[in-house]
C-alpha cells in the first residue's frame, strides 16, 4: 500500500525527478564549459604573448641589430676611405682590409637581413634597394682610390659622390628599415606584456558559472559541498591567478626590456655617429673651404650625435657609461680641434691631427666606439635575459598545454563532481 | 635608362621617384625640371627618426637656376678698371700696414689644379701661387712671406670684405666684372682667361651651340653659370652647378654631363687629371682675372699693379705660364695693361 502510495504520487515526483538529471546534465556541460573556456582563452593569451615576446626577440630585434650594424659596416666604410684619401696617395694594407672587411660585412648582414623581413614588401623593397646600390657605392669609392693614387684631386669628387650616396639614399633606405623594426620592437615587447582584459572577463564569467552550477547542484543534491566544482573554481582561479602573476610580472620585465633595448638602439647609433663625424670631418679637410662650412657643421652635429646617452647607464651600468664618455671626451676635443683648424685654412695641420700619429682616427675614435660596443653588447646581454625572462613567466612555449591541462583536469573535476550527483539519479 | 641614370647623379631624385613605384625614366622626365626642388626635398624628406641616423644630405650636383650676365657685363671697361701703378705708394698706409706686419695675407683657393692648389706636405702651388709669392717679394723681400687662407669661390668677396677675416687680396682665378667692381677693387688684369668647354675627345661638341639641351657643368657662384643659360641656341643647355668644380670632372667621366664650362686655366687642370678630356671651342666669354682688394686701398692696388706690371716685364710671368699652362693650352703672353687713369 505505501508502494501504491507512493506510485500514486509517482506522477507529478517522476516528472520532477525525470527533469533533474537532465539539469544536471545540463550544469555539467556549462561547468566542463566554463572551465574548459577559461583554460583555453588563459592558454591562448599566454602563449600568444609567449610568441610575440619570442618573435621580438628572435626575429624584430634581430633583424634591427643586423639592419643598424649594416648602417654602421657602411658609415666606418665610408669614413676608411675618407681617411684613406687624407692619409696620401697609397692606401695602406690595414686600411684596405678595414674597407674590405666593412663591406664584405654589410653584403652578409644585408643578406641575413634580406632572408629575415621576407613577407614585409617595405621593408624588403628598401634592403633591395640598398642591395642595388652598394656596388654603385663600391664603385665610387674604387675610383677615388685610384685617383688618389694618381694624386688626382678629382678623387675627393669621387669620395663626395660616394658619400653623398651613402648619406642621401643608403642610410636613409637602412634607417627607414632600422626605424620601423624599432617601432616594431618596442611594439613587440609593449605587446608580449599587455595584459588582456579578456582573460580577467572569461575568468570571472567562468567562475560565477561555476558558482552557479554549484548552487544548483547543492539545492539539487541538498549537499552543500560538490569537491568536483570546488576543484573547477580552483583550477579556474589558478588560471587566473597564474595569469594575473604573469602579465604583471611581464610587465616589469618589459619595461626593463625596452631600458636595454633604447641602450642598444643609442649605442648602435652613437657607434655610426662616429663613422659620420669621421666623414665628414675628412671630406671638410679633402673640399679645402668649397663647402662653405657645411661639413664642419654636419661633422660636429655627427659629433654631439655620438655623444654616450647618460639613460645608457641604465642598460649597461655606470662603469661602462662612464669610460665611454670619458673616450667621447677625447675624441670629441681631437675631432673638434681638427675641424677648427681645417675652418682656418690649416689643412695639412688639421690632417695631421685627424689621420696623423696619434690622430684622432688612430686613438680616440678606436677606443670610443670599442667602449660602445661594450654598451652595446651589455645592453644586448641583459635584452635577452629580459625577453627570456619574459617568456618564462608565461610557461615558455608550454603556456598552452599547461592551460589546456589546467583547464581539462578542472573540467573533469567539474564533470566528476555533477556526474556523482547524476549517479545517484541512475 | 641613361638618361635615368645621369638625373640620378645630379640630382638624386630617384628616391622620391621610388617610392611612388614609377618606372624610372619616366621619373627621370617627370623631376627634370624640377631638380632644385627635389635636391631640397632629399634633404629633409627622410624621417629619420629614433634610432635611424640622421645624416644630412649634401647634394653633389643640382640644376642651377637662372642668374643674370655677369661676365664682364655692365657699364664700366673691366679691363681698365684699375689705377696705374705709382712708385709714391710705397709707404702709404695700407701697404705700411702690411710691411709692418711682415708678411702678406693672400686669400687663395686649395683644390684648383694648376693655379691653387694644396698639394701634398702642405705646399700652396699653382699659377696664382707664383704671383702672390711676387707681390711678397717685391713687398717684403721674401717671396715666402705670404701667409695663404683658403677662401672659397662663393666667399671670396665676403672674406675680403669681412673686418674679422683680415684678408689684403684674394688671388684666386677671380674674374673682375662690373658687379664685383662695386664691392672689391682689382687690381689691372693679370691673366686674360678664356671661359671654353672642358670635352670628351671625339664628342664632336666644340661650343655652347653643339650642346643644345644637355648638361654643362659649372661651379656655383661663378660666371659660367649665366654664360651656360644664355647660350645662342635652342634648346639652351642646362647649367648643372657643383660646388667644387672636380664635382664637375666627375660627372663628366660618368657621362653625366657632356661637357664642363669654366676659364680654360681650371679646364687645363682638370684635363690634366684624364688624358682623355680636351679643352676645345672659341672663347665664350673673355675672364679677366685680377687680384682682389678691400673697397678703397687704393695705394696697395697701385703698388700690386707695379708688381705686375714688373712681373710681366721680367719674365716671371712667362715661366709661371709655361709652367702651368703651356701643356694644355700651348703657348701664352701676358695681357695688354690697361689703367683707369
Amino acid at each position: 500500500m505505501a508502494w501504491q502510495q507512493s506510485s500514486t504520487a509517482t506522477p507529478s515526483v517522476r516528472s520532477a525527478r525525470l527533469d533533474t538529471p537532465t539539469r544536471l546534465w545540463l550544469l555539467l556541460a556549462t561547468a566542463v564549459a566554463a572551465v574548459l573556456t577559461v583554460g583555453l582563452i588563459t592558454g591562448f593569451s599566454l602563449a600568444g604573448r609567449e610568441s610575440t615576446a619570442s618573435r621580438t626577440a628572435q626575429s624584430t630585434e634581430a633583424l634591427y641589430t643586423e639592419v643598424q650594424n649594416l648602417s654602421y659596416d657602411l658609415a666606418d666604410a665610408n669614413a676608411t676611405a675618407a681617411t684613406a684619401l687624407l692619409s696620401g696617395p697609397e692606401t695602406s694594407s690595414q686600411v684596405s682590409s678595414r674597407y674590405n672587411a666593412d663591406i664584405t660585412g654589410a653584403e652578409d648582414l644585408l643578406a641575413a637581413a634580406s632572408q629575415r623581413v621576407a613577407g614585409d614588401a617595405y621593408d624588403s623593397a628598401e634592403l633591395k634597394f640598398v642591395a642595388e646600390q652598394i656596388p654603385e657605392y663600391t664603385g665610387y669609392i674604387g675610383q677615388a682610390l685610384a685617383e688618389n693614387r694618381l694624386g688626382a684631386p678629382v678623387a675627393g669628387a669621387y669620395l663626395r659622390q660616394a658619400s653623398q650616396l651613402l648619406t642621401g639614399s643608403l642610410l636613409v633606405e637602412t634607417g627607414d628599415v632600422v626605424s620601423a623594426q624599432q617601432s616594431a620592437t618596442t611594439g613587440g615587447v609593449d605587446s608580449a606584456s599587455s595584459f588582456p582584459l579578456w582573460i580577467i572577463l572569461f575568468g570571472l564569467l567562468g567562475f560565477i558559472a561555476l558558482r552557479i552550477v554549484a548552487h544548483r547542484v547543492s539545492r539539487i543534491s541538498r549537499r552543500r559541498m560538490n569537491f568536483g566544482l570546488f576543484a573547477a573554481a580552483i583550477a579556474v582561479i589558478g588560471l587566473l591567478g597564474w595569469s594575473l602573476f604573469a602579465f604583471g610580472g611581464a610587465g616589469i620585465t618589459a619595461g626593463s626590456a625596452n631600458t636595454d633595448f633604447t641602450g642598444i638602439s643609442q649605442a648602435q647609433k652613437e657607434i655610426s655617429d662616429i663613422s659620420l663625424a669621421e666623414t665628414y670631418t675628412a671630406l671638410q679637410q679633402i673640399d679645402r673651404g668649397e663647402d662653405q662650412g657645411l661639413e664642419a657643421g654636419d661633422a660636429k652635429n655627427a659629433l654631439d650625435a655620438a655623444k654616450p646617452a647618460s639613460s645608457e647607464a641604465q642598460s649597461s651600468g655606470g662603469a661602462a657609461l662612464a669610460t665611454a664618455q670619458a673616450a667621447y671626451t677625447a675624441f670629441d676635443a681631437c675631432m673638434v680641434k681638427a675641424i677648427n683648424l681645417a675652418a682656418d685654412g690649416e689643412y695639412q695641420t688639421a690632417v695631421d691631427a685627424t689621420v696623423g700619429t696619434g690622430g684622432c682616427d688612430a686613438g680616440d675614435a678606436t677606443a670610443l666606439h670599442s667602449d660602445l660596443l661594450d654598451i652595446f653588447d651589455r645592453s644586448q646581454t641583459h635584452f635577452e635575459q629580459e625577453m627570456t625572462s619574459l617568456g618564462g613567466l608565461y610557461a615558455g612555449s608550454g603556456a598552452l598545454p599547461v592551460s589546456v591541462v589546467i583547464g581539462v583536469l578542472g573540467a573533469l573535476a567539474a564533470a566528476y563532481g555533477v556526474n556523482r550527483r547524476l549517479a545517484e539519479y541512475r | 635608362m641613361r638618361e635615368w641614370k645621369a638625373m640620378r647623379g645630379i640630382s638624386k631624385v630617384y628616391r622620391q621617384s621610388r617610392k611612388a613605384r614609377i618606372s624610372r625614366p619616366t621619373a627621370a622626365l617627370a623631376v627634370a625640371g624640377l631638380a632644385l626642388a627635389t635636391v631640397s626635398a632629399c634633404g629633409s624628406g627622410s624621417a629619420n627618426t629614433g634610432a635611424a641616423l640622421s645624416a644630412p644630405v649634401n647634394p653633389f650636383g643640382a640644376t642651377a637656376s637662372p642668374m643674370p650676365s655677369s661676365a664682364s657685363g655692365g657699364n664700366c671697361n673691366v679691363n681698365a678698371s684699375s689705377v696705374s701703378p705709382s712708385t709714391q705708394v710705397a709707404n702709404q698706409s695700407d701697404v705700411n700696414a702690411i710691411k709692418k706686419r711682415g708678411y702678406l695675407i693672400v686669400g687663395v683657393a686649395a683644390d684648383q689644379y694648376l693655379t691653387g692648389y694644396l698639394a701634398s706636405g702642405d705646399v700652396e702651388e699653382g699659377f696664382d701661387i707664383d704671383l702672390a709669392h711676387a707681390i711678397a717679394k717685391s713687398l717684403l723681400g721674401n717671396a715666402d712671406a705670404v701667409h695663404f687662407v683658403v677662401v672659397s669661390t662663393a666667399a671670396r668677396i665676403t672674406d675680403l670684405q669681412d673686418e674679422n677675416h683680415p684678408l689684403d687680396m684674394v688671388i684666386d682665378t677671380m674674374t673682375i666684372t662690373c658687379e664685383r667692381l662695386a664691392e672689391v677693387d682689382f687690381s689691372a688684369v693679370y691673366y686674360d682667361a678664356q671661359q671654353r668647354l672642358l670635352v670628351e675627345k671625339g664628342s664632336g661638341y666644340t661650343s655652347l651651340a653643339d650642346l643644345g639641351g644637355k648638361n654643362v657643368c659649372a661651379q656655383t657662384g661663378s660666371t659660367s653659370i649665366a654664360e651656360i643659360q644664355q647660350a645662342d641656341t635652342n634648346p639652351k643647355p642646362r647649367a648643372i652647378q657643383v660646388t667644387d668644380i672636380t664635382d664637375c670632372l666627375a660627372l663628366l667621366e660618368e657621362n653625366q654631363v657632356s661637357a664642363i664650362s669654366t676659364d680654360d686655366t681650371i679646364l687645363a687642370g682638370l684635363a690634366q687629371q684624364d688624358p682623355s678630356l680636351e679643352v676645345v671651342g672659341p672663347r665664350l666669354a673673355a675672364e679677366p682675372y685680377g687680384v682682389a682688394m678691400p673697397l678703397g686701398e687704393t695705394d696697395l692696388e697701385a703698388y700690386v699693379n707695379g708688381v705686375l706690371a714688373q712681373y710681366e716685364a721680367d719674365g716671371g710671368w712667362t715661366a709661371s705660364y709655361d709652367h702651368w699652362f703651356e701643356p694644355s693650352l700651348g703657348a701664352g703672353s701676358p695681357p695688354l695693361a690697361q689703367y683707369s687713369d
